[in-house]
């Protein structure tokens, strides 16, 4: 039996103490990790951090408690700011929490600052694949111009019917950021799976 | 574990899971306290215990890492009540007895 199959927690999470303490272990645990591993990829103290968000070593230390849960959302933000990451706070299926965690990723804990955040990387085209799409787009256009404007496709049309080569994961420029891009916090997580002893 | 992990309390169970699920995707250098700390002593070597809570109790779950690169091995699970010496020792004996016997360790499916 799995703790986090989806069929056993559906059928535990309508037990009202189940899931207070599925909700309640979530935010504790996630809120604690990311907080204290933010905190120590800076190499900052409790201490350093408290100083430069304006507070006590004692929130600190609460934030990366795993049993305490009474965050404050502007505490909360100012963590996020002083790290430059995201914050989301809002309600949301059950379902959609469980799949988050048992998807969890190096980077849902290890949360990548915004020079470090792969997610940008479509912004980042360089001006050789800039021009390269929008000559063979102007291409297009003269095609268009010569059988009526009015069919002319528009410019999102365009770009699925080519394919953007920007978007393509073939793209070696974007292949090469995405690899430099993730030798940030180079995995070296000590499992995907737990290794058990028999006994 | 098995055992261990399905008779615990509600909070327990899902305080184990979180923690678990946390530090499984984490860095070795991130393991550390308050989820994670190592045992002390010549007869602990390179043992760790995974710390959690629930019905206002505290848990442990003494492992290791290996025996292969990015693997850690769960060993034992307890309540702490006090010092644990016993529990600690009973670790180490299957430290060793999995590091002679790889056959004996399974996939965990938590």
């Amino acid at each position: 039996m799995s703790l986090r199959s989806k069929r056993y927690l559906h059928q535990k999470l309508s037990d009202p103490r189940f899931l207070a303490a599925f909700i309640s272990s979530r935010i504790g645990q996630t809120i604690a990790a990311q907080v204290r591993v933010l905190r120590q990829r800076e190499q900052m103290s409790q201490a350093d951090l408290a100083k430069c968000l304006g507070t006590s070593q004692n929130a600190i230390y609460r934030l990366e408690n795993p049993r305490y849960i009474k965050h404050n959302t502007s505490t909360l933000k100012r963590v996020a700011e002083f790290f430059k990451v995201g914050l989301i706070v809002r309600f949301a299926p059950l379902s959609e929490i469980v799949d988050w965690t048992n998807n969890l990723s190096e980077t849902s804990i290890n949360v990548p600052d915004l020079t470090h955040d792969t997610g940008f990387v479509d912004f980042e085209e360089p001006e050789s694949v800039e021009a390269d799409r929008i000559a063979r787009l102007l291409t297009v256009n003269d095609v268009n111009a010569a059988s009526g404007a009015a069919n002319a496709p528009t410019s999102q049309q365009r770009s699925e019917s080519l394919g953007d080569p920007v978007s393509t994961s073939q793209d070696p420029h974007r292949m090469n950021v995405q690899r430099s891009l993730t030798n940030y916090g180079a995995s070296q997580a000590p499992e995907r799976r737990g290794v058990l002893a028999n006994g | 574990m098995d055992r261990f992990a399905v008779e615990l309390g509600p909070e327990a169970q899902n305080d184990l899971a979180a923690v678990l699920d946390v530090l499984r995707v984490l860095e070795r250098k991130f393991w550390t306290r308050p989820q994670f700390d190592v045992l002390h002593g010549k007869k602990y070597k390179g043992i760790g215990e995974i710390r959690f809570d629930g019905e206002n109790k505290t848990y442990r779950v003494f492992g290791y890492f290996g025996p292969a690169r990015l693997q850690f091995t769960l060993l034992l699970g307890c309540e702490k009540k006090g010092p644990l010496k016993h529990e600690m020792d009973e670790a180490a004996k299957r430290k060793k007895f999995a590091e002679e016997n790889p056959g004996v360790l399974y996939v965990f499916t938590f």
